[in-house]
């Protein structure tokens, strides 16, 4: 009778929950402890301190500095609230803030517990770690911008203000993602909401007043710019934004217990035993699976003609399309990507605070991800090999016919957003003309990139089985990394070099050096392809 | 993978049905009739060629059902067995009615609008064999068509295949049901047992 009075409300259940599912050694021991508390400081002191140190000493020079508070510098800060917003409401439906272990989701979501009670401490903890992150950025952005452009102690303390409130804003965003809330997920609601975000944005550059009808224009209110834009306030007016952004955070706050009760347990176990999935792939350093395990599968356009054109070239082409956009979020998502990555080609041509090469391997290794949504035809071709014949057309004329989409539309797009930046920044016509054709060049890259990267064959074991223990780690896993990351290092180091003599010599040499590479990729392709026709 | 010495000759629009139990070599008979192993001794010969699958003439000559063949997520049944008919030069106002034909002979044109993420594992059974049925061929050879299926589908397959023996395809089964071979095949292989 003691035991069943103790169980009886939903908080003593779920402790006792809890309690047991710690027991039955879910809870990590003290070695494992141990172990992580000496990863994480080993990964602090190898690649957090240089890295907090290089971003400070770049936000506090003159060039980002003066950029960071120019005019145009809210707007921008808008724009990157807003892609923080969609990226949360379609993150939701992959791994949303409520992430419970497979057994965990048996104990808490499949009780008759209410899910606002029995989920609530698992969102709170996810929604902490959002604000706590971008307090920890803003902070760290306001203070390097209070001592190097003489921002007043008031301008940051709003900023981070805005910045915890845009954090819980986030969260509950993230949360109807995963409680599938029409509109925010995959689906062709959330890319019409994208779409939206984006054309305010844009729009809200020629007329910034219109900055005030949405919270990501509201956190760029708050960003602290010198020269004020024409809908920028100042003085009394300078907080409003702060609070507007956190009375909606504090209502949605409100909102939170509904969407808890929204969440499905089945939607639960799905994430739950795809992140294990991906986990137990990861520690077996099989990362190409463990990445495979959250591609997208189409979730609209199911009576779009995809295969009616007559001609072989424009079916392939029209299948390939049709197909990328129904993942319409992924799709959107990697030409967005395409798009960002040439808008770092320009800033890699036009800045004179680092070499050219320094962003422009960041930006070709961009273009390579993102041209992933357009390069799936290579994917299926290559799993043709070494299965009976399913097509009647020769692998070369396969691979043929599946590139012509990414390589017409992954030149345009990156040259498109390069077009686009040079108009928005108005950077030096040269300049801007060599970044144009530098995205075009490295969109060409990365699609032949994608190509040899299709055909890639298994992991050798022995590389898995050999083993080098160091006081930093084993080394071999970084081997096993660079295996299984060698198509987009390759694309990044080759995009830097091309960019580097398309900068510094011209467009020939640039030229020859693609048309080398592009020749080599395609050697190797047709030998890996060879190699897994003969296993 | 091992083969016991095999020997047989097939004529055109006959069906042999290869039995045995597990680890005889079914499978393995059937990867080397479809050029996809090469034996270490001995030859295979498809209409007087040899079996090899990097020959465009013998990749036309040849349907295998070995296992599902790989499928692309972004396109429904139907597309991708329009896409498979109209890639053997079957002209796309033709390769959509075979495709259909094919999905109402295995009583599956409810499941054409879906994605292959979508079917149960007895499903894809059956969309396995509608790919390998929905290009044109003289040989075809079918691994364990069986597998996964209830009576009435076997019934379904079993007919789908002995319409194309009917219609002069020859054809190669390997199967653990007594009913399709019986229903299908003009003459037996019993490999035997592997050595212990």
């Amino acid at each position: 009778m003691s035991t069943a009075a103790s169980v009886s409300t939903p908080a003593s259940r779920l402790a006792l929950l809890r309690r047991l599912h710690r027991q039955r050694g879910a809870a990590p021991s003290r070695d494992d402890l141990t172990v992580i508390a000496y990863a994480v400081v080993l990964l602090v002191l190898v690649l957090g301190v240089p890295l907090a140190r290089g971003a400070v000493l770049l936000l506090a020079s003159a060039e980002v500095s003066t950029a960071l508070v120019a005019a145009a510098a809210p707007g921008w800060a808008g724009a990157a609230a807003g892609a923080l917003l969609i990226a949360f409401a379609l993150f939701g439906r992959v791994r949303g803030p409520v992430a419970l272990a497979p057994f965990a989701v048996l104990l808490l979501a499949r009780t008759d517990v209410p899910r606002r009670t029995a989920l609530r401490r698992g969102f709170w903890i996810s929604a902490l770690a959002v604000i706590g992150v971008l307090l920890i950025v803003a902070g760290g952005v306001g203070g390097v911008l209070g001592v190097a452009a003489g921002v007043p102690v008031l301008a940051v303390v709003r900023l981070v203000i805005a910045a915890a409130g845009l954090g819980l804003i986030c969260s509950v965003v993230w949360l109807a993602g995963q409680a599938r809330i029409p509109g925010f997920g995959p689906g062709a609601g959330a890319a019409c909401g994208a779409l939206g975000v984006a054309v305010h944005v844009l729009a809200s550059f020629a007329v910034p007043p219109l900055q005030w009808v949405a919270p990501w224009g509201w956190f760029g209110l708050s960003w602290p710019a010198a020269g004020a834009l024409p809908g920028h306030t100042g003085g009394v007016l300078a907080g409003l934004p702060v609070v507007l952004l956190c009375v909606l955070a504090g209502v949605l706050a409100l909102c939170v217990p509904r969407l808890l009760d929204q969440v499905g347990a089945e939607a639960l176990a799905a994430q739950a035993a795809r992140r294990q999935a991906a986990g137990a792939a990861a520690g077996t350093g099989d990362l190409t699976s463990a990445l495979a395990a959250y591609h997208a599968v189409p979730v609209t356009g199911r009576g779009w003609p995809a295969v009616r054109a007559r001609s072989t070239a424009l079916r392939f082409l029209l299948r390939d399309l049709v197909g990328a956009a129904r993942t319409p979020t992924t799709l959107l998502v990697g030409a967005a990507g395409i798009a960002a990555a040439g808008a770092l080609i320009v800033a890699a041509v036009t800045t004179a605070l680092m070499p050219a090469w320094v962003l422009a391997a960041p930006a070709a290794a961009l273009l390579f991800t993102a041209s992933g949504v357009l390069c799936a035809g290579f994917r299926h071709a290559a799993e043709t090999v070494g299965a009976p014949a399913l097509y009647g057309y020769s692998m070369a004329r396969l691979y043929g016919l599946h590139a012509l989409l990414p390589a017409g539309a992954a030149p345009v797009l990156a040259g498109a957003g390069a077009a686009l930046t040079v108009l928005l920044t108005g950077a030096p016509v040269d300049a801007g003309r060599t970044g144009v054709l530098a995205a075009v060049l490295l969109g060409v890259l990365a699609i032949a990139a994608r190509a040899y990267d299709s055909a890639k064959s298994a992991m050798p074991v022995s590389m898995l089985t050999s083993s080098v223990p160091t006081p930093v780690g084993d080394p071999v896993m970084v081997l096993v990394a660079l295996w299984h990351f060698d198509a987009v290092l390759l694309t990044g180091a080759i995009g830097a070099v091309i960019m580097g003599q398309l900068a510094a010599v011209g467009a020939g040499p640039a030229l020859a050096l693609l048309g080398g590479t592009l020749a080599t990729l395609l050697v190797l392709l047709h030998f890996r392809l060879a190699a897994r026709a003969a296993e | 993978m091992l083969l016991a010495p095999t020997s047989f000759a097939l004529a055109a629009g006959r069906a042999l049905a290869v039995t045995g139990p597990n680890g005889a070599g079914k499978t393995t008979l059937l990867r080397a009739l479809a050029g996809r192993a090469r034996s270490t001794s001995g030859t295979v010969a498809i209409a007087g060629r040899p079996a090899d699958d990097r020959s465009p003439e013998f990749r036309r000559l040849v349907a295998a059902h070995l296992g599902l063949p790989p499928l692309a997520r972004d396109l429904t049944l139907r597309e991708h067995a329009v896409l498979v008919a109209a890639s053997w030069g079957i002209a796309l106002p033709e390769a959509e009615a075979r495709a259909d034909a094919v999905f109402a002979e295995l009583a599956i044109a409810h499941l054409a609008a879906r994605f292959p993420h979508e079917l149960s594992s007895g499903q894809r059974q059956l969309f396995a064999l509608v790919l390998t049925l929905v290009r044109p061929c003289a040989v075809l050879l079918v691994d364990e068509p069986e597998q996964r299926l209830d009576e009435h589908r076997r019934g379904l397959v079993a007919a789908a295949l002995r319409r194309r023996r009917d219609a002069g395809t020859t054809i190669v089964l390997v199967s653990h049901s007594p009913v399709l071979v019986e229903a299908v095949a003009d003459a037996v292989v019993a490999l035997a047992a592997p050595a212990a």
